[in-house]
């Protein structure tokens, strides 16, 4: 799993280090019950403040991917791969609805309006 | 990498350890050799009574002699005037260190438990002081193959193999790598030893069975830190945490590294599988769990370092990418 986290780019940092963890997930370069390095290994690895890796955590965790212990370290959970490939495709929706000019609600009835 | 120079090495190598080996084996002799019977006990069935003999001052010159042998065999190699090929003066000093210690280390047994004996059957073979007779022998041989890693020696290293194109970083972006290698069959056996060391001590009596479960718990132990490796490539250089308590934990500072690479490795050049060969010792080492692509760290004092992994090319990239950036270039 190779994680990247750039300071120049405008997207913020802990949403540039959940973005990788996700990846990782769905390449199932991470597998579910598999534990991620402590946060502050990732931190002093990529150059960045703890908190910003306990934020990306928490953001994974969030969405269903992490399963966070305190003092036990963060595991991925059995659903993690399913939900990491549905996150990224919603992402890639929302992303491509921007670029073609749709605002919040019509993104909306546009995914209302198939279910 | 070291202060010490190859002149207190050698001093030591040569007077600091045979000094010590002598003192061991002389001291006991010269306040209590008048104490001992003219026969001495001198080899013991399993439960420690003796059932041979031998005559006190033959036993004492063949141990002498055999002192002075391996004094000098160990003496002539950390004195050798030219490099030898790496790994022999660590293997040569390290072995005459621990025979003159254990040869000492049986003499000095001999003097203390049989002085004032009347007769050599009434003598008491080694069985707890077998700890400080091998335990010290076994010290004094890891020190003098401590000691003697540090003296030149001839490197013989593989050409070069061409390096991995560098990762494409930003000016201050940072990337990490990390891989978890498992190895569920090693986990099993693992256990299985792990229940071997627990049922050991209910079948074999005390205190026989201490040799056997420290065996026993070293095997265990050196089986578990290869069932879980995890790798971490950074820009600080690579980090080896084996085991699943992260113990032993193995640092390859980037300063350390000349260059990465991707290479094919080939478990007979290295005599199998496992952590073959040893960096301080013989400048050359390899974590061999299978056969194929491993990754190849050269490093800067000519030593060489390779992990097989299903995809080398990423962390040798991330370490060129890093080795690049701290030439600033």
């Amino acid at each position: 799993m190779l994680l990247r986290v750039d300071p120049s780019s405008p997207q913020p940092l802990y949403e540039q280090l959940a973005a990788g963890l996700r990846g990782a997930i769905a390449k199932r370069e991470l597998r579910p019950g598999d534990r991620l390095p402590p946060a502050r290994k990732l931190a002093d690895g990529l150059d960045v403040n703890v908190h910003t890796v306990l934020r990306a955590f928490a953001v994974l965790r969030d969405e269903g991917l992490l399963e966070v212990r305190r003092g036990r370290g963060s595991v991925v959970t059995t659903q993690a791969p399913r939900m990491a490939r549905l996150t990224e495709l919603a992402q890639r929706l929302v992303r491509e609805s921007r670029r073609a000019g749709l605002v919040e609600r019509e993104i909306l009835s546009l995914v209302e309006a198939l279910l | 990498m070291t202060t010490r120079s190859p002149r207190a090495t050698r001093l030591a190598l040569v007077l600091g350890l045979p000094l010590a080996a002598l003192a061991t084996a002389a001291v006991p002799l010269l306040l209590f050799g008048a104490q001992l019977p003219p026969l001495l006990a001198s080899h013991f069935d399993l439960s420690g009574t003796p059932d041979d003999s031998v005559a006190r001052s033959l036993f004492f010159t063949t141990g002498f002699i055999i002192l002075a042998i391996l004094i000098a065999i160990g003496a002539l190699v950390a004195l050798w005037p030219r490099p030898l090929p790496q790994g022999l003066v660590p293997l040569f000093s390290g072995t005459t260190a621990f025979g003159a210690q254990l040869t000492a280390n049986i003499l000095a047994f001999t003097v203390l438990s049989q002085r004032g004996l009347e007769d050599w059957h009434q003598a008491r073979g080694p069985v707890l002081a077998l700890v400080w007779i091998i335990g010290l022998a076994v010290f004094a041989g890891g020190l003098a193959a401590f000691l003697a890693a540090d003296l030149p020696s001839r490197h013989l290293v593989p050409p070069p193999s061409e390096p991995t194109p560098p990762l494409k970083l930003a000016p201050g972006e940072y990337a990490l790598w990390t891989e978890t290698l498992r190895r569920p069959w090693i986990t099993a056996l693992s256990l299985l030893l792990l229940a071997t060391t627990v049922v050991l001590p209910l079948v074999i009596p005390w205190p026989f069975v201490m040799i056997p479960l420290f065996a026993l718990v070293v095997v265990t132990l050196a089986s578990l830190a290869f069932a879980r490796i995890e790798l971490r490539v950074d820009h600080r250089g690579l980090e080896i945490l084996y085991g699943p308590f992260a113990f032993p934990r193995q640092q390859i500072p980037l300063e350390r590294i000349e260059r990465a690479s991707t290479t094919a490795v080939r478990p007979l050049e290295w005599g199998g599988f496992g952590y073959r060969g040893s960096l301080k010792f013989l400048h050359r080492a390899a974590l061999v769990l299978r056969r194929g692509p491993g990754l190849r760290l050269d490093l800067k004092d000519d030593s060489l370092f390779l992990i097989t992994l299903d995809d080398p090319t990423t962390p040798a990239a991330l370490l060129s990418a890093e080795i690049e950036r701290r030439a600033g270039r």
